[in-house]
């Protein structure tokens, strides 16, 4: 319990120190963008909490085939903690693109093939918490979310290749694509470190959420 | 020369700053009032009696 609670506590402070150093990243060394001059510093916010929200409901997808194939709790707790964090950079990525779309596009919003498949991801996992929070029987609940994980981790290649598939006002991926990265290395690497940030951040709050989780399991009723 | 839109970006760090910083204080009360009874002991009382 103890040592779990010291990986937690360093977890914590290394995401502190990522995140930190993505702030003086973003802000002090990547340079001015050209086109969109410095409204173009949302990026270093919108694209790592879009890539962790990818690998948070990959997460979900491995952790509930496994809770599946050996009804582990933990893995269990994993989906559900993991989910919980995801649904929250979700949120973060959608408010984060809005704001970045009004200076850039004119518009908070628009139903493009990328925005409203994001959207479609973030309600499908609000979906995934209701579900668990609304069956009282915790193996049921269990059972239910983890078929939801599944099915709904269905949905992350359809946001990411969106772009290609359908015309969209959304530009194509910065990462994740094939060929060289396009942009300067300046932002590259600004864009590098807070992605590490926000992924040290994940699993630091995705440990503490599966701690409380157990606890709440343990706890008399 | 581009207008720069600070005040987008401001909103946009500010409102990352305040979710996560909720969501992180959220997860600290909980563990506090799950550890608490733990902490009590069976008996319900803090402290141990002689």
């Amino acid at each position: 319990m103890t040592g779990e609670r010291t990986m937690s506590r360093a977890l914590g402070w290394l995401a502190v120190v990522g995140l930190v150093g993505g702030l003086v990243m973003a802000f002090g060394v990547a340079p001015r963008e050209v086109t969109q001059g410095n409204v173009q510093r949302i990026m270093y916010l919108h694209v790592p909490t879009v890539l962790v929200a990818y690998l948070a409901f990959t997460v979900v997808l491995v952790a509930s085939i496994a809770y599946l194939w050996r009804r582990s709790p933990a893995a269990d707790r994993l989906a559900h903690a993991s989910a919980e964090v995801g649904v929250l950079f979700t949120g973060l990525t959608i408010a984060a693109g809005a704001i970045w779309g009004k200076p850039t596009w004119g518009t908070w919003w628009t139903w493009d093939a990328r925005l409203t498949s994001v959207a479609i991801l973030f309600v499908m996992y609000l979906g995934y918490l209701l579900l668990r929070g609304m069956i009282e029987d915790r193996e049921r609940a269990a059972r239910y979310a983890a078929v939801l994980g599944i099915v709904g981790a269905l949905n992350i290649p359809l946001v990411h290749f969106s772009v290609y598939w359908w015309r969209t006002l959304h530009q194509p991926p910065s990462l994740l694509k094939p060929g060289p990265a396009t942009m300067s290395q300046g932002i590259l690497a600004a864009l590098l470190v807070n992605i590490v940030a926000f992924a040290l951040l994940y699993a630091y709050f995705v440990a503490k959420r599966a701690a409380v989780l157990r606890r709440e399991e343990e706890a008399p009723a | 020369m581009t207008a720069d839109h600070w005040g987008f970006v401001f909103a946009a760090y500010g409102i990352a700053a305040v979710a996560l910083g909720a969501y992180w204080r959220h997860l600290c009360r909980r563990e506090r009032e799950l550890m608490e009874p733990a902490r009590r002991g069976p008996s319900g009382s803090a402290r141990p009696s002689p």
